[in-house]
């Protein structure tokens, strides 16, 4: 029924249906329009917040002395050293601690190579066996050789062992720590 | 499609429901005075939204709480305009709520058959400003720290059960960790949950009410209600036309959507651009110094919205064991009487008097709360415990800041270390007995003791030196005029330093005064203050002239003192207040190298242990003004 008012002609009427209508769409529009934006508003602005993971910028990596060129006999297995660095959380910075471990085996002269103790595949403890002369993770069983490839042809491990860069100062051995995203195929530091 | 959503209406009815409240009827017609329920609503789904985004990185903890919010202010991104709209919609709510129940009562809705959802409004009432009241507390700075001490002070007045109601709420005797872990699941798990109960029952019950309404109408006068044909406001609709093809159904004139449904829409929409403009232009909420229970800090207020508690409180009608009637009668009687002003509203004049009560009740709070406010404003004491309060806090934002993380045990582990924090209130414990700082006891307030030593600000500079060797200014009590040096005590003689200023340089010809002026400026090189350290560099020439003045060939100040080759008589003026120099007459006052034997009363704070090294440090660098 139409909305109480004067009944004129015919064309009265029709006109003040369509005027109703018109007005009840504009209406629907403000509303749907203007609560949308209302909604949406502290929906984006809480996403941005929980998003900040996403937004921290990536980390260049920790230089680290781990050895003196001396300690590590060349051509010999793989010695574990654990990183000491004072970790940021959040927040928090804490006293010095371990942040991780470093396998280091010399290989010449002035060469050393440094792997990332954590497992390619989701970060398990890799360790070195020296009757196989692998690396080998407990985890799910992943298996690299001492140059850090894998070794079975469809090994757990998406990647060979992340390779950390070394520099070598004065006989000292430098390490630049690094993590990075576990399962991917591609090395991405984290 | 329309399949769908008959299969899925005859499983749930759920699309009849939703049906049911966004096409209802709203009394009187849609009109801007009506939004304040969905404004409410609005401001809660806000909260929560907000609410959950902070909790991401809040942690409830005496050495993480003001970290992780100050984490969130600084290193979120977009932390802190969420924070922002989470702390000004949380005052907002108060004046929404207010504002709803002066709808309510004035529009006469909260008379039968809506009475129950009266009710649970009233109680949504209380809950959210439960929230409000705990959501105070978890910055954990001071406001909140003192928030939670009052407030769980008060609840032991409560009769009988007062002692245990407080270690309930605190969680143990004082306030720290285990309240701030109750305060939160109160804050962030209980009240929320009773909040979005409470909703839900309105919601339920909103339907039943509006369908109870109508057939109200329908006995009593059926002419008030709007035309049946495409009312879609009762289930019997549905018998004639699909539920779910909403085209067919044409809402009544006063239908909620979309008539009422726009203006709400844009006054959620205002509100929340207008609390996203006050965050922005206020670069989001305040972050106050971190709570400490061993700083007097006498500027801590609750929260606007129980200024007027505060108030009535201070008030002498309710001194001592009748703090309980502002504290708990007078809020339970307001409280009994909005749950009774539905039955009220029976009597001939009982709406009118609701309304008068109501309106007289909202008056009374505000006009409270402004007094208390002005009353604040007026107080030179609360005025200047409130600017030594912004002094922390920007200090504590600015040491954290800068930190690049903070240690475990929390900013307060870093701040006992910080001379620009410390110093002041080393100052004002330890020296404030006798010495002012430019006036004032170092945090702003005058002295409890009139002043009987030296004013040190500015020890060291020329210009205190200059008016320290004036025999106009060192019988002030700005300098010596209260100490044993010019007031001896019985048969003992005023110093000879005293009687040297006030009879020999009163005496000075201008050429011993011009002389007298270059010792000023050598003497205060050796205290080399960073803020005069360009003066000095400049002034190389008379500072050497005015070492040479210090002797026996210039005016002799050798006859007393200790300097350079010299090397017997007291004070010691080699370094004369530099920091070591200050740090060592601190330490032992009475040593040979300084007041010996004259020491008037000045304790050895260093010997007797009063002040580690530490302290004594950061008092000195606080004093030089070289606390950085």
């Amino acid at each position: 029924m139409p909305a109480a008012g004067a009944f004129g002609p015919d064309g009265v009427e029709r006109l003040r249906d369509d005027e109703a209508t018109r007005r009840e769409f504009l209406q629907k529009v403000a509303c749907l329009g203007l609560g949308g934006c209302a909604l949406l508003g502290p929906i984006v602005a809480g996403a941005v917040v929980v998003a900040h993971p996403l937004v921290e910028r990536q980390g260049s990596g920790l230089l680290v002395r781990l050895a003196g060129l001396d300690d590590l006999p060349i051509g010999g297995a793989p010695q574990l050293y654990q990183v000491l660095a004072e970790p940021t959380e959040a927040w928090l910075k804490f006293s010095r601690r371990a942040i991780g471990s470093v396998f280091l085996m010399r290989t010449g002269e002035q060469d050393v190579r440094a792997f990332n103790s954590a497992c390619p595949h989701v970060s398990g403890p890799v360790t070195w066996r020296e009757e196989t002369g692998d690396f080998y993770c407990p985890l799910h069983e992943s298996r690299f050789s001492p140059e850090g490839a894998r070794l079975a042809a469809n090994s757990p491990s998406p990647r060979d062992l992340d390779a950390l860069e070394v520099e070598l100062r004065e006989g000292e051995v430098w390490v630049r720590f690094q993590n990075f995203t576990p399962n991917t195929a591609e090395k991405k530091a984290v | 499609m329309r399949a769908i959503f008959d299969w899925f209406e005859a499983r749930t009815g759920l699309i009849g429901f939703f049906q049911d409240l966004v096409f209802h009827a709203v009394p009187g017609g849609a009109g801007w005075r009506r939004v304040w329920g969905s404004l409410v609503l609005f401001a809660l789904f806000c909260q929560c939204v907000t609410g959950l985004a902070l909790w991401l990185y809040y942690s409830p903890g005496v050495v993480s709480a003001w970290e992780s919010v100050h984490f969130i202010q600084t290193g979120v991104a977009g932390g802190w305009l969420v924070r922002g709209l989470h702390h000004y919609i949380a005052q907002v709510m108060v004046v929404l709520l207010v504002l709803h129940l002066l709808q309510l009562v004035i529009g006469g809705v909260y008379r039968a058959p809506r009475e129950v959802l009266f009710w649970l409004f009233v109680l949504m009432m209380g809950a959210v400003l439960g929230t409000a009241f705990t959501g105070y507390i978890l910055p954990w700075d001071r406001r909140g720290f003192m928030a939670s001490q009052v407030s769980s002070g008060l609840m032991a007045n409560t009769p009988l059960i007062g002692p245990w109601l407080r270690e309930l709420f605190l969680g143990g005797a004082q306030p720290g960790q285990a309240t701030l872990q109750r305060v939160m699941v109160l804050h962030a798990g209980v009240l929320p949950a009773v909040i979005a109960s409470l909703l839900l029952a309105q919601t339920l019950l909103f339907r039943r009410t509006v369908r109870a309404e109508r057939e109200m109408a329908l006995r009593h006068d059926p002419a008030s209600l709007p035309a049946a044909v495409g009312d879609a406001n009762v289930g019997d609709a549905a018998a004639e036309v699909s539920p779910a093809d909403a085209s067919a159904v044409v809402p009544p004139a006063t239908a909620w959507f979309p008539a009422q449904a726009w203006r709400d829409a844009a006054a959620c929409a205002a509100f929340l651009a207008a609390m996203t403009a006050i965050t922005l232009i206020t670069k989001g909420a305040p972050l106050e110094a971190p709570a400490d229970a061993s700083v007097a800090d006498s500027s801590a207020r609750p929260e606007w919205y129980f200024l007027f508690l505060f108030k009535l409180l201070h008030l002498e009608i309710f001194g001592g064991a009748r703090q309980v009637i502002p504290a708990m009668i007078l809020p339970g009687a307001a409280f009994g009487f909005l749950i009774l002003m539905p039955f009220l509203a029976r009597w001939r004049f009982g709406h009118r008097l609701n309304v008068l009560a109501v309106c007289t009740g909202v008056l009374g709070y505000a006009g409270l709360t402004a007094m208390t406010w002005t009353q604040d404003r007026r107080d030179p004491v609360h005025q200047a415990a409130l600017a030594q309060a912004g002094r922390d806090a920007d200090r504590a934002r600015k040491v954290a800041h800068r930190a690049n993380g903070l240690p475990p045990d929390g900013i307060l582990s870093i701040l006992a270390t910080d001379a620009v924090t410390q110093g002041p209130r080393l100052f004002a414990q330890k020296c404030a007995s006798c010495h002012a700082f430019d006036g004032h006891n170092g945090l702003g307030q005058p002295l409890v003791t009139p002043a009987s030593a030296a004013d040190l600000a500015g020890f060291g500079s020329r210009q205190w030196l200059r008016e320290f060797l004036d025999p106009a200014h060192l019988t002030t009590p700005q300098y010596w005029g209260e100490t044993a040096f010019v007031k001896p005590a019985e048969g003992k003689n005023a110093s000879k330093m005293v009687t040297f200023v006030m009879e020999d340089v009163a005496a000075y010809s201008p050429t011993e005064k011009s002389q007298l002026e270059k010792v000023v400026i050598a003497l205060s090189a050796e205290a080399q203050l960073a803020s005069q350290a360009g003066d000095d560099a400049k002034d190389a020439a008379v500072i050497a002239e005015g070492r040479a003045l210090i002797g026996e060939a210039g005016l002799a100040c050798t006859d007393c003192h200790k300097w350079r080759e010299e090397t017997s008589g007291r004070p010691d003026l080699d370094g004369w207040g530099s920091r070591q120099w200050t740090i060592d007459f601190i330490q032992n006052p009475a040593h040979d190298r300084f007041y010996g034997k004259r020491n008037d009363r000045m304790p050895a704070y260093g010997e007797k242990g009063e002040l580690t090294p530490e302290q004594i440090a950061m008092v000195v660098d606080w004093l030089r003004g070289e606390a950085r």
